[in-house]
Protein backbone atom coordinates (compact mmCIF):
# COMPACT_ATOMS: atom_id res chain seq x y z
CA UNK A 1 0.00 0.00 0.00
CA UNK A 2 2.78 2.53 0.80
CA UNK A 3 5.01 1.64 -2.23
CA UNK A 4 1.97 2.34 -4.43
CA UNK A 5 1.00 5.46 -2.45
CA UNK A 6 4.56 6.53 -3.76
CA UNK A 7 4.10 5.54 -7.17
CA UNK A 8 0.39 7.83 -7.05
CA UNK A 9 2.56 10.25 -5.55
CA UNK A 10 5.63 10.56 -8.35
CA UNK A 11 2.64 10.60 -10.99
CA UNK A 12 1.44 13.38 -9.75
CA UNK A 13 4.49 15.14 -8.76
CA UNK A 14 5.90 14.28 -12.17
CA UNK A 15 2.78 15.96 -14.28
CA UNK A 16 2.08 18.90 -12.19
CA UNK A 17 5.82 19.71 -11.82
CA UNK A 18 5.50 19.65 -16.20
CA UNK A 19 2.17 21.77 -15.57
CA UNK A 20 3.71 24.52 -13.48
CA UNK A 21 6.86 25.01 -16.14
CA UNK A 22 4.36 25.10 -19.07
CA UNK A 23 2.21 27.46 -16.81
CA UNK A 24 5.40 30.03 -16.36
CA UNK A 25 6.33 30.00 -20.11
CA UNK A 26 2.93 30.29 -21.82
CA UNK A 27 1.50 33.59 -22.47
CA UNK A 28 -2.18 32.98 -22.13
CA UNK A 29 -2.75 34.08 -17.96
CA UNK A 30 -5.52 35.96 -19.63
CA UNK A 31 -7.10 36.44 -22.64
CA UNK A 32 -9.36 38.75 -24.14
CA UNK A 33 -13.53 38.15 -22.66
CA UNK A 34 -15.55 36.89 -25.80
CA UNK A 35 -18.37 39.83 -25.32
CA UNK A 36 -15.67 42.25 -26.46
CA UNK A 37 -16.21 42.68 -29.90
CA UNK A 38 -12.81 41.35 -31.20
CA UNK A 39 -11.71 39.24 -34.42
CA UNK A 40 -8.48 38.63 -32.50
CA UNK A 41 -7.27 36.79 -29.67
CA UNK A 42 -5.37 38.69 -26.91
CA UNK A 43 -3.44 36.98 -24.42
CA UNK A 44 -1.75 38.00 -21.92
CA UNK A 45 0.94 36.07 -19.96
CA UNK A 46 4.22 36.94 -17.52
CA UNK A 47 6.86 37.35 -19.92
CA UNK A 48 4.52 38.48 -23.27
CA UNK A 49 1.52 39.91 -24.86
CA UNK A 50 0.59 37.86 -27.92
CA UNK A 51 -2.51 38.90 -30.55
CA UNK A 52 -3.45 36.42 -32.45
CA UNK A 53 -5.80 36.98 -35.67
CA UNK A 54 -8.30 34.32 -35.89
CA UNK A 55 -8.77 34.65 -39.51
CA UNK A 56 -5.43 34.19 -40.98
CA UNK A 57 -3.81 32.89 -37.75
CA UNK A 58 -0.91 35.33 -38.00
CA UNK A 59 0.19 35.82 -34.09
CA UNK A 60 2.11 38.90 -33.24
CA UNK A 61 3.95 39.42 -30.03
CA UNK A 62 5.23 41.43 -28.03
CA UNK A 63 7.70 41.01 -25.31
CA UNK A 64 7.03 43.68 -22.10
CA UNK A 65 9.74 46.14 -21.68
CA UNK A 66 12.82 45.05 -19.55
CA UNK A 67 12.72 43.69 -16.45
CA UNK A 68 13.69 46.98 -14.40
CA UNK A 69 10.59 48.96 -15.49
CA UNK A 70 7.79 49.96 -14.30
CA UNK A 71 5.78 46.54 -14.02
CA UNK A 72 2.29 46.52 -12.19
CA UNK A 73 3.21 44.49 -8.72
CA UNK A 74 0.47 41.36 -9.48
CA UNK A 75 3.00 40.93 -12.48
CA UNK A 76 6.09 40.78 -10.65
CA UNK A 77 5.36 39.01 -7.50
CA UNK A 78 3.64 36.32 -10.07
CA UNK A 79 6.34 35.65 -11.84
CA UNK A 80 8.38 34.93 -8.83
CA UNK A 81 6.08 33.08 -6.87
CA UNK A 82 6.00 30.66 -10.06
CA UNK A 83 9.83 30.69 -10.68
CA UNK A 84 9.90 28.95 -6.67
CA UNK A 85 7.27 26.73 -7.32
CA UNK A 86 8.69 25.61 -10.79
CA UNK A 87 12.20 25.01 -8.79
CA UNK A 88 10.51 23.68 -5.86
CA UNK A 89 8.73 21.26 -7.56
CA UNK A 90 11.25 19.84 -9.72
CA UNK A 91 13.93 19.78 -7.13
CA UNK A 92 10.99 17.59 -5.30
CA UNK A 93 9.74 15.19 -7.72
CA UNK A 94 13.94 14.84 -8.55
CA UNK A 95 14.73 14.09 -4.71
CA UNK A 96 11.47 11.82 -4.86
CA UNK A 97 13.03 9.78 -7.54
CA UNK A 98 15.70 8.63 -5.09
CA UNK A 99 13.12 7.78 -2.32
CA UNK A 100 11.12 5.32 -4.64
CA UNK A 101 10.92 2.09 -3.48
CA UNK A 102 12.11 0.53 -7.02
CA UNK A 103 15.19 2.52 -6.85
CA UNK A 104 18.29 0.73 -6.08
CA UNK A 105 19.72 3.86 -3.55
CA UNK A 106 20.47 3.41 0.19
CA UNK A 107 18.18 0.06 -0.50
CA UNK A 108 19.78 -1.37 3.52
CA UNK A 109 18.22 2.10 5.02
CA UNK A 110 14.50 1.79 4.43
CA UNK A 111 13.96 4.46 7.44
CA UNK A 112 16.16 7.11 5.29
CA UNK A 113 14.49 6.05 1.92
CA UNK A 114 11.35 6.90 3.72
CA UNK A 115 12.56 10.19 5.10
CA UNK A 116 13.76 11.36 1.71
CA UNK A 117 9.99 10.76 0.98
CA UNK A 118 8.95 12.64 3.21
CA UNK A 119 11.23 15.11 2.50
CA UNK A 120 10.22 15.78 -0.86
CA UNK A 121 6.49 15.29 0.23
CA UNK A 122 6.99 18.37 2.47
CA UNK A 123 8.90 20.39 -0.64
CA UNK A 124 6.04 19.70 -3.32
CA UNK A 125 3.47 20.33 -0.49
CA UNK A 126 5.32 23.85 0.29
CA UNK A 127 5.61 24.40 -3.66
CA UNK A 128 1.79 23.02 -4.55
CA UNK A 129 0.15 24.75 -1.96
CA UNK A 130 1.82 27.29 0.87
CA UNK A 131 3.63 29.52 -1.13
CA UNK A 132 3.99 29.71 -4.54
CA UNK A 133 1.55 27.79 -7.19
CA UNK A 134 -1.41 27.78 -6.20
CA UNK A 135 -1.45 31.25 -4.42
CA UNK A 136 0.07 32.94 -7.50
CA UNK A 137 -2.18 31.49 -10.11
CA UNK A 138 -5.23 32.15 -7.73
CA UNK A 139 -4.33 35.22 -6.91
CA UNK A 140 -3.29 36.70 -10.67
CA UNK A 141 -6.81 34.69 -11.29
CA UNK A 142 -8.49 36.42 -8.39
CA UNK A 143 -7.22 39.92 -9.87
CA UNK A 144 -7.81 39.27 -13.04
CA UNK A 145 -11.42 38.73 -11.86
CA UNK A 146 -11.52 42.03 -9.56
CA UNK A 147 -10.94 43.80 -12.62
CA UNK A 148 -13.61 42.40 -14.70
CA UNK A 149 -16.13 42.60 -12.20
CA UNK A 150 -15.40 46.22 -11.24
CA UNK A 151 -15.35 47.25 -14.75
CA UNK A 152 -18.44 45.81 -15.27
CA UNK A 153 -19.93 47.22 -11.69
CA UNK A 154 -19.41 50.55 -13.44
CA UNK A 155 -21.13 49.80 -16.58
CA UNK A 156 -17.55 50.51 -18.23
CA UNK A 157 -18.11 48.23 -21.62
CA UNK A 158 -15.37 50.31 -23.45
CA UNK A 159 -11.73 48.51 -23.85
CA UNK A 160 -11.12 44.71 -23.40
CA UNK A 161 -11.99 42.94 -20.37
CA UNK A 162 -10.28 39.65 -19.61
CA UNK A 163 -10.73 36.28 -18.16
CA UNK A 164 -8.82 33.61 -17.29
CA UNK A 165 -6.75 32.04 -19.93
CA UNK A 166 -5.62 28.49 -19.84
CA UNK A 167 -2.08 28.62 -18.75
CA UNK A 168 -3.81 30.24 -15.78
CA UNK A 169 -5.84 26.96 -15.36
CA UNK A 170 -2.77 24.97 -15.98
CA UNK A 171 -0.70 26.70 -13.34
CA UNK A 172 -4.00 25.84 -11.33
CA UNK A 173 -4.19 22.50 -11.66
CA UNK A 174 -0.22 21.86 -11.48
CA UNK A 175 -0.42 23.79 -8.05
CA UNK A 176 -3.18 21.17 -7.27
CA UNK A 177 -1.56 17.89 -8.26
CA UNK A 178 1.50 19.00 -6.68
CA UNK A 179 -0.58 19.65 -3.31
CA UNK A 180 -2.09 16.19 -3.59
CA UNK A 181 0.99 14.43 -4.50
CA UNK A 182 2.50 16.06 -0.98
CA UNK A 183 -0.34 15.24 1.00
CA UNK A 184 0.03 11.98 -0.36
CA UNK A 185 3.34 11.84 0.98
CA UNK A 186 3.32 13.13 3.97
CA UNK A 187 -0.14 12.49 5.70
CA UNK A 188 -0.90 8.99 4.10
CA UNK A 189 2.50 7.32 4.26
CA UNK A 190 1.72 8.11 8.18
CA UNK A 191 -1.60 7.16 8.36
CA UNK A 192 -0.62 3.67 6.34
CA UNK A 193 2.74 3.45 8.16
CA UNK A 194 2.06 0.56 10.09
CA UNK A 195 0.82 -1.94 6.82
CA UNK A 196 4.01 -1.84 5.22
CA UNK A 197 6.99 -0.45 7.31
CA UNK A 198 6.47 -3.51 10.02
CA UNK A 199 7.34 -3.49 13.83
CA UNK A 200 9.36 -6.34 14.62
CA UNK A 201 7.26 -7.03 17.15
CA UNK A 202 3.73 -8.21 15.40
CA UNK A 203 4.52 -11.80 14.21
CA UNK A 204 2.27 -10.65 10.77
CA UNK A 205 5.08 -8.07 9.90
CA UNK A 206 8.07 -10.36 10.68
CA UNK A 207 6.54 -12.52 8.15
CA UNK A 208 6.39 -9.71 5.53
CA UNK A 209 10.08 -7.81 6.69
CA UNK A 210 11.52 -11.62 5.71
CA UNK A 211 9.38 -12.43 2.80
CA UNK A 212 11.61 -11.38 0.16
CA UNK A 213 14.56 -12.88 1.89
CA UNK A 214 12.77 -16.13 2.19
CA UNK A 215 11.46 -16.60 -1.37
CA UNK A 216 14.70 -15.64 -2.87
CA UNK A 217 16.38 -18.11 -0.55
CA UNK A 218 13.40 -20.26 -2.23
CA UNK A 219 14.70 -19.71 -5.37
CA UNK A 220 17.89 -20.47 -5.43
CA UNK A 221 17.28 -23.96 -3.74
CA UNK A 222 14.43 -25.07 -5.86
CA UNK A 223 13.88 -23.29 -8.63
CA UNK A 224 13.23 -25.98 -10.80
CA UNK A 225 9.98 -26.95 -8.75
CA UNK A 226 8.16 -23.57 -9.45
CA UNK A 227 8.81 -23.39 -12.87
CA UNK A 228 8.09 -26.52 -13.90
CA UNK A 229 5.20 -26.67 -11.85
CA UNK A 230 4.16 -23.60 -14.13
CA UNK A 231 5.03 -25.27 -16.89
CA UNK A 232 2.87 -28.33 -16.78
CA UNK A 233 -0.10 -26.59 -15.19
CA UNK A 234 -0.09 -24.41 -18.74
CA UNK A 235 -1.98 -27.67 -20.20
CA UNK A 236 -0.57 -29.40 -23.51
CA UNK A 237 0.08 -26.31 -25.67
CA UNK A 238 2.06 -26.22 -28.73
CA UNK A 239 5.14 -26.68 -26.53
CA UNK A 240 4.42 -29.49 -24.50
CA UNK A 241 3.06 -31.15 -28.12
CA UNK A 242 6.43 -31.32 -29.90
CA UNK A 243 9.48 -31.14 -27.98
CA UNK A 244 9.27 -31.01 -24.24
CA UNK A 245 8.00 -34.44 -24.10
CA UNK A 246 11.61 -35.62 -23.98
CA UNK A 247 12.20 -32.84 -21.66
CA UNK A 248 9.88 -34.42 -19.19
CA UNK A 249 11.25 -37.71 -19.64
CA UNK A 250 14.54 -36.52 -19.12
CA UNK A 251 13.42 -34.51 -16.05
CA UNK A 252 11.67 -37.86 -14.22
CA UNK A 253 15.17 -39.72 -14.44
CA UNK A 254 17.66 -37.54 -13.74
CA UNK A 255 14.86 -35.79 -11.16
CA UNK A 256 16.91 -36.44 -7.96
CA UNK A 257 20.60 -36.07 -9.22
CA UNK A 258 19.48 -32.50 -10.43
CA UNK A 259 18.32 -31.92 -6.71
CA UNK A 260 21.81 -32.88 -5.69
CA UNK A 261 23.73 -30.52 -7.81
CA UNK A 262 21.68 -27.75 -7.49
CA UNK A 263 22.02 -27.42 -3.95
CA UNK A 264 25.94 -27.84 -4.17
CA UNK A 265 25.74 -24.80 -6.31
CA UNK A 266 23.57 -22.44 -4.54
CA UNK A 267 24.25 -23.25 -1.02
CA UNK A 268 26.99 -20.95 -0.92
CA UNK A 269 25.10 -18.30 -2.22
CA UNK A 270 22.15 -18.73 0.04
CA UNK A 271 24.67 -19.12 3.12
CA UNK A 272 26.50 -15.35 2.47
CA UNK A 273 23.22 -13.84 1.90
CA UNK A 274 21.48 -16.04 5.50
CA UNK A 275 24.60 -14.47 6.71
CA UNK A 276 24.01 -10.55 5.56
CA UNK A 277 20.22 -11.15 6.41
CA UNK A 278 21.23 -12.06 10.45
CA UNK A 279 23.57 -9.21 10.70
CA UNK A 280 21.31 -6.76 10.08
CA UNK A 281 18.76 -8.39 11.60
CA UNK A 282 20.89 -8.35 14.72
CA UNK A 283 22.03 -4.58 14.16
CA UNK A 284 18.55 -3.65 13.92
CA UNK A 285 17.48 -5.33 17.41
CA UNK A 286 20.57 -3.55 18.86
CA UNK A 287 19.16 -0.14 17.47
CA UNK A 288 16.15 -1.24 18.66
CA UNK A 289 16.81 -2.65 22.17
CA UNK A 290 14.83 -5.81 21.93
CA UNK A 291 15.73 -8.11 24.57
CA UNK A 292 18.25 -10.89 23.83
CA UNK A 293 15.24 -13.88 24.63
CA UNK A 294 12.86 -12.72 22.26
CA UNK A 295 15.77 -12.86 19.27
CA UNK A 296 16.63 -16.00 19.91
CA UNK A 297 12.67 -17.21 19.84
CA UNK A 298 12.10 -15.25 16.52
CA UNK A 299 15.66 -17.14 14.98
CA UNK A 300 14.60 -20.32 15.87
CA UNK A 301 11.23 -19.28 14.06
CA UNK A 302 12.71 -18.35 11.05
CA UNK A 303 15.18 -21.29 10.41
CA UNK A 304 11.83 -23.73 11.49
CA UNK A 305 9.86 -22.35 8.74
CA UNK A 306 12.60 -22.64 6.66
CA UNK A 307 12.82 -26.20 7.41
CA UNK A 308 9.42 -26.63 6.83
CA UNK A 309 9.90 -24.60 3.46
CA UNK A 310 12.36 -27.06 1.95
CA UNK A 311 10.63 -30.57 2.75
CA UNK A 312 7.48 -28.58 1.28
CA UNK A 313 8.81 -28.11 -1.88
CA UNK A 314 10.92 -31.21 -1.97
CA UNK A 315 7.37 -33.16 -1.74
CA UNK A 316 6.22 -31.12 -4.44
CA UNK A 317 9.29 -32.39 -6.38
CA UNK A 318 7.66 -35.79 -6.15
CA UNK A 319 4.49 -34.96 -7.25
CA UNK A 320 6.17 -33.12 -9.87
CA UNK A 321 7.51 -36.15 -10.81
CA UNK A 322 4.40 -37.92 -10.93
CA UNK A 323 2.64 -35.52 -12.66
CA UNK A 324 5.14 -35.52 -15.77
CA UNK A 325 4.70 -39.18 -16.20
CA UNK A 326 0.65 -38.69 -16.08
CA UNK A 327 1.60 -35.74 -18.63
CA UNK A 328 3.52 -38.16 -20.77
CA UNK A 329 1.01 -40.96 -21.26
CA UNK A 330 -1.46 -38.79 -22.29
CA UNK A 331 0.49 -38.05 -25.10
CA UNK A 332 0.47 -41.46 -25.96
CA UNK A 333 4.24 -42.18 -25.46
CA UNK A 334 4.60 -45.82 -24.83
CA UNK A 335 1.18 -47.20 -24.90
CA UNK B 1 28.04 -6.48 -17.85
CA UNK B 2 28.67 -2.43 -17.78
CA UNK B 3 28.12 -1.03 -14.08
CA UNK B 4 25.53 0.90 -13.17
CA UNK B 5 27.38 3.94 -13.25
CA UNK B 6 28.08 3.61 -16.92
CA UNK B 7 24.46 2.94 -17.61
CA UNK B 8 22.84 5.98 -15.57
CA UNK B 9 25.54 8.30 -17.48
CA UNK B 10 24.12 6.78 -20.55
CA UNK B 11 20.87 7.53 -19.28
CA UNK B 12 21.21 11.05 -18.14
CA UNK B 13 23.16 12.02 -21.29
CA UNK B 14 20.35 10.19 -23.33
CA UNK B 15 17.66 12.21 -21.61
CA UNK B 16 18.86 15.48 -22.13
CA UNK B 17 19.20 14.64 -25.76
CA UNK B 18 15.73 13.78 -25.58
CA UNK B 19 14.77 17.45 -24.77
CA UNK B 20 16.89 18.41 -26.97
CA UNK B 21 15.21 17.03 -29.77
CA UNK B 22 12.23 18.37 -28.22
CA UNK B 23 13.16 22.00 -27.85
CA UNK B 24 14.57 21.48 -31.52
CA UNK B 25 11.49 20.55 -33.30
CA UNK B 26 9.59 23.20 -31.57
CA UNK B 27 11.75 26.12 -32.36
CA UNK B 28 10.74 28.30 -35.29
CA UNK B 29 14.74 28.63 -35.48
CA UNK B 30 15.31 26.53 -38.36
CA UNK B 31 16.89 28.92 -41.11
CA UNK B 32 17.34 32.30 -40.51
CA UNK B 33 17.62 35.59 -42.72
CA UNK B 34 21.46 36.32 -43.80
CA UNK B 35 23.01 39.49 -43.91
CA UNK B 36 25.97 38.01 -45.81
CA UNK B 37 26.65 40.49 -48.87
CA UNK B 38 25.08 43.95 -49.49
CA UNK B 39 21.83 42.40 -48.46
CA UNK B 40 21.39 44.03 -45.08
CA UNK B 41 18.06 44.26 -43.87
CA UNK B 42 17.94 45.52 -40.01
CA UNK B 43 14.47 46.47 -39.94
CA UNK B 44 13.13 43.06 -40.01
CA UNK B 45 14.59 39.72 -39.13
CA UNK B 46 12.42 36.26 -40.96
CA UNK B 47 13.27 33.09 -39.08
CA UNK B 48 11.25 29.87 -40.69
CA UNK B 49 11.09 26.66 -38.73
CA UNK B 50 8.99 23.05 -38.84
CA UNK B 51 5.99 24.37 -38.46
CA UNK B 52 6.08 28.32 -38.70
CA UNK B 53 7.57 31.27 -40.21
CA UNK B 54 8.12 33.76 -37.92
CA UNK B 55 9.30 37.95 -38.20
CA UNK B 56 10.88 39.63 -35.46
CA UNK B 57 10.68 43.49 -36.40
CA UNK B 58 13.37 45.85 -34.76
CA UNK B 59 10.54 47.21 -32.27
CA UNK B 60 10.56 43.89 -30.96
CA UNK B 61 7.30 42.66 -31.44
CA UNK B 62 7.84 39.10 -33.18
CA UNK B 63 4.98 38.22 -36.04
CA UNK B 64 4.58 34.30 -36.68
CA UNK B 65 2.53 32.65 -38.70
CA UNK B 66 1.86 28.97 -39.22
CA UNK B 67 2.19 27.04 -42.30
CA UNK B 68 -0.82 27.31 -44.30
CA UNK B 69 -1.17 24.02 -45.99
CA UNK B 70 0.64 20.43 -44.97
CA UNK B 71 0.48 19.24 -48.84
CA UNK B 72 2.07 22.82 -50.35
CA UNK B 73 4.97 22.02 -48.06
CA UNK B 74 8.66 21.25 -49.34
CA UNK B 75 9.12 17.52 -49.51
CA UNK B 76 12.53 18.09 -47.26
CA UNK B 77 10.10 19.88 -44.92
CA UNK B 78 7.66 17.25 -44.54
CA UNK B 79 10.26 14.89 -44.46
CA UNK B 80 12.15 16.42 -41.34
CA UNK B 81 8.90 17.23 -39.35
CA UNK B 82 8.18 13.46 -39.74
CA UNK B 83 11.46 12.29 -38.78
CA UNK B 84 11.40 14.37 -36.20
CA UNK B 85 8.45 13.33 -34.63
CA UNK B 86 9.37 10.08 -35.01
CA UNK B 87 12.08 10.36 -32.77
CA UNK B 88 10.25 12.50 -30.06
CA UNK B 89 8.43 9.23 -30.15
CA UNK B 90 11.11 6.60 -30.34
CA UNK B 91 12.92 8.12 -27.70
CA UNK B 92 9.76 8.40 -25.35
CA UNK B 93 9.70 4.85 -25.05
CA UNK B 94 13.53 3.88 -24.85
CA UNK B 95 13.35 6.64 -21.61
CA UNK B 96 10.72 4.39 -20.29
CA UNK B 97 11.81 1.10 -21.59
CA UNK B 98 15.75 1.98 -20.12
CA UNK B 99 14.05 3.02 -16.78
CA UNK B 100 13.55 -0.77 -16.50
CA UNK B 101 16.45 -1.96 -17.86
CA UNK B 102 18.98 -0.43 -15.32
CA UNK B 103 20.34 -1.93 -12.82
CA UNK B 104 19.44 0.56 -10.20
CA UNK B 105 16.26 -0.41 -10.45
CA UNK B 106 14.77 -3.21 -8.77
CA UNK B 107 11.91 -4.45 -11.56
CA UNK B 108 12.87 -7.55 -13.35
CA UNK B 109 16.21 -8.10 -10.87
CA UNK B 110 15.60 -11.64 -10.64
CA UNK B 111 17.06 -12.29 -14.33
CA UNK B 112 20.10 -10.16 -14.78
CA UNK B 113 20.31 -11.21 -18.26
CA UNK B 114 16.89 -10.49 -19.46
CA UNK B 115 17.09 -7.03 -17.46
CA UNK B 116 20.09 -5.97 -19.26
CA UNK B 117 19.05 -7.00 -22.82
CA UNK B 118 16.02 -4.39 -22.12
CA UNK B 119 18.43 -1.94 -21.20
CA UNK B 120 20.17 -2.57 -24.64
CA UNK B 121 16.91 -2.18 -26.24
CA UNK B 122 16.66 0.90 -24.48
CA UNK B 123 20.01 2.38 -26.02
CA UNK B 124 18.87 0.95 -29.36
CA UNK B 125 16.10 3.05 -29.37
CA UNK B 126 17.89 6.10 -28.70
CA UNK B 127 20.14 4.89 -31.28
CA UNK B 128 17.49 4.99 -33.61
CA UNK B 129 16.11 8.50 -31.95
CA UNK B 130 19.44 10.06 -32.39
CA UNK B 131 19.96 9.12 -35.86
CA UNK B 132 17.02 10.22 -37.09
CA UNK B 133 17.39 13.35 -35.71
CA UNK B 134 20.67 13.90 -37.14
CA UNK B 135 19.05 12.61 -40.80
CA UNK B 136 16.30 15.41 -40.37
CA UNK B 137 18.65 18.27 -39.03
CA UNK B 138 21.19 17.59 -41.87
CA UNK B 139 19.23 16.81 -44.83
CA UNK B 140 17.22 20.29 -43.92
CA UNK B 141 21.03 21.76 -43.46
CA UNK B 142 21.71 21.04 -46.79
CA UNK B 143 18.44 22.16 -48.39
CA UNK B 144 19.26 25.19 -46.94
CA UNK B 145 23.06 25.27 -47.92
CA UNK B 146 22.43 24.49 -51.60
CA UNK B 147 19.69 27.70 -51.62
CA UNK B 148 21.96 29.50 -50.31
CA UNK B 149 24.76 28.89 -53.27
CA UNK B 150 21.78 28.39 -56.09
CA UNK B 151 22.80 31.33 -58.40
CA UNK B 152 18.97 31.50 -59.00
CA UNK B 153 17.93 32.73 -55.83
CA UNK B 154 17.92 36.13 -54.38
CA UNK B 155 20.39 37.85 -52.91
CA UNK B 156 18.44 39.47 -50.41
CA UNK B 157 15.88 36.21 -49.46
CA UNK B 158 19.13 34.09 -48.52
CA UNK B 159 18.73 31.69 -45.23
CA UNK B 160 21.49 29.89 -43.17
CA UNK B 161 21.50 28.03 -40.76
CA UNK B 162 19.68 28.88 -37.80
CA UNK B 163 19.77 28.21 -33.61
CA UNK B 164 17.47 24.90 -33.80
CA UNK B 165 19.56 22.99 -36.34
CA UNK B 166 22.49 23.91 -34.04
CA UNK B 167 20.32 22.48 -30.82
CA UNK B 168 19.21 19.65 -32.82
CA UNK B 169 22.95 18.18 -33.89
CA UNK B 170 24.32 18.53 -30.25
CA UNK B 171 20.77 16.85 -29.35
CA UNK B 172 21.67 14.15 -31.76
CA UNK B 173 25.13 13.27 -30.60
CA UNK B 174 23.69 13.33 -26.52
CA UNK B 175 21.19 10.80 -27.39
CA UNK B 176 23.62 8.81 -29.71
CA UNK B 177 26.32 8.71 -27.06
CA UNK B 178 24.01 8.07 -24.44
CA UNK B 179 22.57 5.08 -26.40
CA UNK B 180 25.40 3.72 -26.92
CA UNK B 181 26.64 3.76 -23.55
CA UNK B 182 23.64 1.92 -22.65
CA UNK B 183 23.97 -0.57 -25.21
CA UNK B 184 27.34 -1.11 -23.39
CA UNK B 185 25.80 -3.25 -20.84
CA UNK B 186 25.22 -6.35 -23.43
CA UNK B 187 25.68 -9.46 -21.70
CA UNK B 188 29.14 -10.79 -22.56
CA UNK B 189 28.73 -14.39 -23.85
CA UNK B 190 30.49 -16.11 -20.55
CA UNK B 191 27.67 -14.29 -18.76
CA UNK B 192 24.65 -15.13 -20.98
CA UNK B 193 25.98 -18.52 -20.81
CA UNK B 194 25.28 -18.17 -17.01
CA UNK B 195 22.45 -16.76 -16.82
CA UNK B 196 21.14 -20.04 -19.65
CA UNK B 197 22.61 -22.20 -16.80
CA UNK B 198 20.76 -20.39 -14.18
CA UNK B 199 17.76 -20.35 -16.30
CA UNK B 200 17.91 -24.51 -17.43
CA UNK B 201 18.44 -25.29 -13.78
CA UNK B 202 15.25 -23.94 -13.38
CA UNK B 203 13.70 -26.07 -15.57
CA UNK B 204 12.71 -29.95 -15.29
CA UNK B 205 14.67 -31.01 -18.00
CA UNK B 206 18.35 -32.24 -17.55
CA UNK B 207 19.38 -31.48 -21.15
CA UNK B 208 22.22 -30.02 -19.39
CA UNK B 209 24.81 -32.98 -19.97
CA UNK B 210 24.40 -34.36 -23.57
CA UNK B 211 25.07 -37.66 -22.56
CA UNK B 212 22.51 -37.90 -19.89
CA UNK B 213 20.17 -37.14 -23.19
CA UNK B 214 21.40 -39.55 -25.25
CA UNK B 215 21.06 -42.53 -22.78
CA UNK B 216 17.58 -41.44 -21.86
CA UNK B 217 16.39 -41.70 -25.48
CA UNK B 218 16.72 -44.91 -26.16
CA UNK B 219 14.97 -46.02 -23.57
CA UNK B 220 12.00 -43.44 -24.23
CA UNK B 221 9.21 -45.94 -24.62
CA UNK B 222 10.03 -47.66 -20.97
CA UNK B 223 10.21 -44.53 -19.22
CA UNK B 224 6.79 -43.14 -19.62
CA UNK B 225 5.16 -46.78 -19.25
Amino acid sequence: MRYLLQYVACFFAFFSAGFLIAATWTDCWMVNADDSLEVSTKCRGLWWECVTNVFDGIQTCDEYDSIFAEHPLKLVLTRAMMITADILAGFGFAFLLLGLNCVKFLTDEPTIKLRICLVSGVTLFIAGMCFPGLIGSVWYALGVYVERSSLVLHNVFLGIQYKFGWSCWLGMAGSLGCFLSGAVLTCCMYLFRDVGSGRFYSPNSLRKMYSPAGTTVANTYYPSSQTATAKISEGPGPELSSAPVELLLGGSTNLNASIESESLSAKTASVRREGKLLRRFSQHCRQKRIPQDRIMARKNKISNLRQRQRHGTINSRWQLQMVSEVRCRRAGFGE
Amino acid sequence: MANAGLQLLGYFLALGGWVGTICSAALPQWKQSSYAGDAIITAVGLYEGLWMSCASQSTGQVQCKLHDSLLSLDVHLQTSRALMVVSILMGFVGVIVSVVGMKCTKVGDENPVVKSRIAVAGGVLFLIAGLCTLTAVSWYATQVTYEFFNPNTPVNARYEFGSALFVGWAAASLTMLGGSFLCCSCPTPTEERRGQQHYRQSQPSTAREPNVKMSSSPIRGEQCL
